[in-house]
């Protein structure tokens, strides 16, 4: 989906409330959301929760406030990560959640569907050094990387994914982490500088 | 060794600035090369990281959630509703209960007030023996009591200059009949005088004056009851110094006439004598505040 695609479906959502629309924009940012949730607490269900939670907010929100296809990203963004934070909250005392390798490994026994298949490829690619069409850089497992951003203070894993799984600008990363840009990209930097160390050991 | 790693940040900077503009890895990589393996960590990372794009939520997750989406709408909805129903009935059930009963309270209570001010300043001009008279000392009565015992000489003061202005009005008429409101009139002024006396809150010349106004209302009282009732009382017919015996005796307008005979017994004097006379009294006066 297109800004102007996006753009079309959000007005469109607020004239008439049609949800058409509505599942129109869900279906292009619900794997993203997902992920971004998934990525940061580590636990599958409560993932999915979350997601849902931040779906029904943007549902019943869209129409009160003024957003297009520029803002309308980081808006959800933002949603998802202030949720993210009331889970931390919640389960700052007694967190129980499963990693999120457990998880794909669990998942790894799955033959059937889609999800199955994904995991199995990211577990897959886990030749550590490993050196693809020739390249000199080395190729990091999915586990190593994942257990590097568990490591990483909240706000720095937070800007690495949405920085370069989500691929999200620096200005969008700031609004939704209440950072200039120049912050972000500081933070950036030092999450970068702390996941190599982390990956080296 | 600390040198090199500053550098390096130096270095991995531009690097990472190199590859937010979509530059490709290799190409990024050789615009450094002396910093190549380092670098490649890096790129590495970065890389591995933008393979976690494929993680994502089976179809049937998608799905499920969406349904959810609308169920929990649909229950806010409904609550919401219920809520709103809620607070009607509650409403509903209230406001016969204390609406109706509030609006007449509320109706009487304006009403009585707007009678009770209006009747107040209907009463401001009433003589003795009206019917307003008794609202007029009433509401004289609740201001001496709502007031501090340190102001209630201006009170007692107004009272007194209020008394005195009926007196003049009632001689102006001349046709005043009602005796008995006449010798309530006049043992008020004495008693409110008095009043005023016991807070100190006369001076000299207000007491000369007040003095001075008293005696010329006993003075047109009895002048005009005398000619008006001839033979009504044990006034009648008697000149003033018979009117002073009399009410020693216990009988008609005691109040002012004891008082004459009393309290004011130098100022009596004073009106049969010299002036002289007078200055003598206000120095007895004097000596009297203290003064």
């Amino acid at each position: 989906m297109d800004d102007r695609a996006l753009d079309y479906c959000i007005i469109s959502f607020k004239k008439t409330g049609d949800n058409v629309y509505y599942e129109k924009i869900y279906r292009f940012f619900f794997q993203k959301i997902y992920r971004f949730v998934l990525l940061n607490i580590s636990n599958s269900q409560a993932a999915e929760d979350i997601t849902v939670d931040v779906f029904y907010k943007v549902y019943r929100y869209m129409v009160k406030v003024n957003l297009n296809s520029a803002s309308f990203k980081p808006w959800i963004y933002k949603i998802a990560r202030n949720l993210i934070i009331d889970y931390y909250r919640k389960e700052a005392k007694h967190r129980q959640s499963q990693s999120l390798e457990k998880y794909l490994e669990a998942k790894q026994s799955e033959d059937s569907g889609n999800f199955g298949e994904i995991d199995r490829s990211l577990i897959e690619n886990s030749s550590a050094e490993a050196r693809l069409n020739g390249s000199a850089e080395p190729e990091f497992s999915n586990q190593d990387l994942l257990a590097g951003l568990e490591s990483l203070p909240d706000i720095q894993k937070q800007v690495i994914i949405l920085r370069f799984v989500e691929e999200l600008d620096y200005k969008s990363i700031g609004m939704i982490i209440n950072k200039s840009e120049i912050s972000v990209r500081a933070i950036k930097f030092r999450a970068i500088l702390r996941l190599k160390e982390l990956l080296a050991r | 060794m600390n040198k090199n790693r500053n550098i390096n940040k130096k270095v991995l900077n531009k690097f990472l600035n190199l590859m937010d503009k979509d530059v490709d890895i290799k190409a990024c990589l050789s615009e450094f090369p002396g910093n190549h393996e380092t670098l490649g960590h890096y790129a590495g990372i970065i890389k591995g990281l933008g393979n976690l794009k494929k993680i994502s939520a089976s179809g049937d997750v998608e799905e499920k959630s969406l349904k959810d989406v609308y169920l929990q709408a649909r229950i806010e909805n409904v609550e919401g509703q219920k809520k709103g129903f809620k607070r009607d009935m509650f409403l509903a059930r209230l406001r016969p209960a204390f609406l109706k009963p509030l609006i007449i309270f509320l109706g009487v209570f304006i009403f009585i007030s707007f009678s009770f001010a209006g009747t107040i300043y209907a009463s401001t001009d009433s003589l003795p023996g009206e019917m307003l008279y008794t609202v007029k000392r009433a509401s004289e009565s609740i201001q001496v009591t709502l007031t501090p015992y340190r102001y209630e000489g201006n009170i007692y003061l107004k009272m007194l200059d209020s008394r005195l202005r009926e007196a003049d009005v009632i001689l102006s008429l001349g046709d005043f009949t009602d005796t008995v409101a006449l010798e309530k009139l006049a043992a008020d002024i004495d008693d409110v005088y008095e009043r005023c006396r016991n807070r100190n809150y006369l001076d000299l010349n207000k007491d000369m004056q007040m003095q001075t106004r008293i005696r010329a209302v006993k003075e047109g009282f009895k002048k005009r009851y005398g000619m008006n009732k001839n033979g009504a009382n044990d006034f009648s017919g008697q000149d003033m110094e018979d009117t002073e015996d009399t009410a020693n005796s216990g009988t008609g307008m005691q109040g002012f006439e004891q008082d004459d005979s009393g309290k004011n017994n130098n100022s009596e004097e004073n009106d049969n004598n010299s002036p002289d006379d007078g200055e003598q009294n206000q120095k007895g006066k004097q000596n009297q505040y203290g003064k």
